[in-house]
């Protein structure tokens, strides 16, 4: 039972362990960088450097003269640690940067006019990238950045391709050191304080300066000079304002507010000549040699999404060195599009789930509503009859019964029909018309010889006036025509009524 | 180019491996399908009730439209109290067959006295399918020895036979010519004893419940 016990405490101990570990590794990866373990190849004037970093602390360094152009002990460093990724960083090379506004251009444009730009803006060897560097006035506003390579630096490229280790990418030391700056800042909460224009002045090197110059946090050019110990107050100050008469080429109006951040001078720089400078001064040293690679962190991740604000490190991205810069790029688009997608798809959810309990709403509503609707049981049947009477009332006959009797008594005892016809024809789209024929035998006895008894004295022209009478009396449409007779005794009408719709009736 | 190397793919999948790449990537590949079932649980549910709403909405104007029919129906009832006691009396709303008219030309032919009566159906049609009305042309041939009997049964067969007569052609007509001595005696208002041939042409529209094609074009003496 005992030895059960401690059993089972290790085993726990082991999982509580493994939990702990979990959630460590998780929270390092949100606040810090990864990966660990990488080489850092630094090119500074005539020397390169190559740091190798374990867990993110420096631990070998070597350094070669690059005049020999001999890559061999390179390479064998390199060889020994064939997975850890490069980070080559640029000390000093000719780089340049210029600022492009596609304000007011379709989105579809933008992409013909930045290629347009970057070929007049830089030479056809120049490694160049773009990044946006979009502000609230204008959002369509690009960073380009050109960068003129050595014959070494191409040579050394070209003997990494070879190399095993994938390259992460290619930076320059000044946007690393401008963003350290930024980030630091950000750490400190001083970034609010920051105005649209910030100049960064630190110490190069032991005899040089060097001024970098941002708007909105992204870099717009660097300059630098040598350090005059004597006279370095007055000097940087004339400095600062010779840049800012420059920068009036610019966006920058005279006058305006800039902050200046001064780092690694020995002595604080004070500039009491010019009244908008707000000086902030950064006592921590940045070593190019220390820092660590700056991969990617999820908080600066979500932090670029809620403010907008581009990162301003990026590196230089070769077709070549694009490959291997995927495979640490790809986790990174991967959690950036993950994030957003949840959102909308969270919120997305709930919103729908407002809409359905108003539509819930309004189904329980009309369910009221059809209960409301009490019809008898035997509807279906009571339609049925009702749509059989309607169509029962709009079938309509002629009914020429009553009309023919009362014919009869016009017609006696002057004449005797021998023959009726009656016909009704159709003359489509539901008209019809009819005509009635009838053939009369007349009583010639009475006409014009005798006279009747009760009638008194009638002629035919009498009799079929009173006929033509007896038929227009009710129709004033109705026509009569007397057909010629082929003897005297006999006589021919014919009535036509006019066209009507069949749903009307003549006589109804 | 050695970026496609097997070193290089492990490189790839060296940021997977990770535990935090990979437990993140994890975890939102968990949680992007949670989150989707629930946008698809709620947007069928959505769909559902919007489908159920059309369906009720559909069901009501139906309600209402019966109602309103049924309304029509008691109020037309109402107004035309004569013309509905006709149709009842016709018995439009019974489903009727033509040996149903065929009987009451035989009581008719027994009560008028007529000499011949012969009855001809044409082929049955169409008049309106929805409510199942049919319609047959009749022939109707007779021959008698006087004219108001020809009357009579046109009237009768206007007012009396079930379903409704629409009326197309009649002829009546007098087998032997009048001679001036048969003329007197009409006109001394004796009886006009001739023999007479009658011919009456309808359409007989009825209810049917079930067509039956047997009795297209049937004839009868």
């Amino acid at each position: 039972m005992r030895f059960g016990y401690v059993w089972q405490v290790s085993s726990w101990q082991k999982v509580l362990n493994k939990l702990r570990y979990f959630c460590l590794s998780l929270w390092r990866r949100l606040g810090e960088n990864y990966p660990e373990n990488y080489f850092s190849l630094i090119l500074q004037g005539p020397t390169l450097y190559v740091v190798r970093f374990v867990g993110n602390h420096a631990v070998q360094e070597t350094c070669f003269d690059i005049s020999q152009n001999d890559f061999h002990n390179v390479n064998e460093i390199l060889n020994k640690f064939p997975d850890y990724p490069l980070q080559i960083l640029l000390h000093g090379e000719d780089s340049q940067f210029r600022l492009v506004s596609l304000k007011r251009v379709r989105w579809w444009d933008c992409a013909p006019l930045l290629k347009q730009a970057k070929e007049n803006e830089f030479s056809n060897t120049d490694w160049h990238q773009t990044q946006p560097a979009g502000c609230r006035q204008d959002r369509y506003r690009y960073l380009l950045m050109g960068l003129h390579p050595s014959l070494y630096l191409q040579k050394l490229i070209k003997n990494l391709q070879s190399q095993a280790n994938p390259v992460f990418g290619l930076q320059l030391w000044s946007v690393v050191l401008a963003h350290m700056i930024f980030e630091n800042l950000r750490q400190q909460r001083l970034d609010h304080s920051l105005k649209e224009w910030t100049l960064i002045l630190h110490q190069l090197d032991k005899d040089y300066w060097q001024l970098i110059v941002c708007q909105n946090q992204g870099i717009v050019l660097t300059r630098q000079g040598p350090l005059n110990k004597t006279l370095s107050k007055h000097s940087l100050a004339q400095e600062i304002l010779t840049t800012l008469r420059y920068l009036n080429r610019k966006d920058y109006k005279e006058g305006e507010p800039v902050t200046v951040i001064t780092s690694g001078f020995d002595t604080p720089l004070v500039f009491e000549d010019i009244p908008e400078l707000q000086v902030i001064t950064l006592d921590q040293h940045y070593d190019k040699k220390t820092r660590t690679l700056n991969y990617f962190s999820i908080r600066r991740q979500l932090y670029s999404y809620f403010t907008r604000k581009q990162p301003t490190l990026a590196a230089f991205e070769r077709p070549e060195l694009r490959l291997h810069r995927l495979a640490f790029s790809l986790p990174q688009y991967f959690i950036s599009l993950g994030v957003p997608s949840i959102l909308f798809l969270v919120l997305g959810s709930f919103l729908l789930f407002g809409y359905n309990y108003s539509y819930q709403k309004e189904y329980a509503f009309l369910l009221q509503q059809q209960a409301g609707y009490l019809l008898p049981a035997d509807i279906e049947k009571k339609l049925q009859t009702g749509k059989l009477f309607h169509a029962y009332q709009t079938l309509t006959t002629y009914r020429p019964v009553p009309i023919l009797r009362n014919l009869v008594k016009v017609m006696t005892p002057y004449g005797v029909a021998t023959e009726i016809k009656w016909h009704t024809f159709e003359k489509g789209a539901g008209l019809v018309y009819s005509h009635l024929d009838i053939n009369l035998t007349l009583d010639n006895r009475f006409f014009d010889k005798l006279i009747h008894p009760t009638m008194g004295k009638t002629t035919l022209n009498d009799y079929q006036k009173k006929i033509e009478k007896f038929f227009t009396k009710g129709e004033r449409d109705v026509s009569l025509q007397w057909e010629p007779s082929v003897t005297k005794s006999t006589l021919n009408l014919r009535v036509e009524y006019p066209e009507k719709s069949s749903k009307e009736s003549v006589y109804e | 180019m050695n970026n496609l190397s097997l070193a290089s793919l492990r490189v790839y999948l060296s940021p997977w491996l990770h535990i935090s790449t990979g437990g993140i990537s994890l975890i939102m590949i968990g949680s992007i399908i949670l989150a989707g079932t629930l946008f698809q649980i709620n947007w069928d549910q959505g769909n559902q009730i919007k489908a159920n709403i059309t369906q009720v909405s559909a069901q009501i104007r139906s309600l209402q439209y019966q109602q309103q029919q049924l309304v029509n129906f008691e109020l037309s009832q109402k107004k035309h109290i004569k013309t509905f006691s006709e149709f009842q009396k016709r018995r439009f709303e019974d489903s009727l067959m033509p040996e149903h008219i065929h009987l009451q030309f035989q009581r008719w032919q027994k009560a008028y006295k007529i000499e011949s009566l012969s009855l001809k159906f044409g082929s049955q049609n169409v008049y309106q399918k929805d409510l199942k009305l049919w319609t047959v042309p009749v022939t109707v041939n007779l021959k008698l020895l006087q004219d108001h009997q020809f009357y009579q049964l046109l009237e009768r067969v206007q007012q009396e036979l079930p379903g409704k007569v629409v009326l197309k052609n009649f002829s009546l007509k007098r087998n032997t010519p009048l001679t001036p001595h048969m003329l007197h005696q009409i006109s001394q208002g004796k009886k006009d004893v001739n023999m007479f041939e009658g011919k009456i042409e309808f359409d007989w529209v009825h209810y049917q419940a079930e067509k039956t094609p047997a009795n297209n074009g049937k004839s009868c003496p």
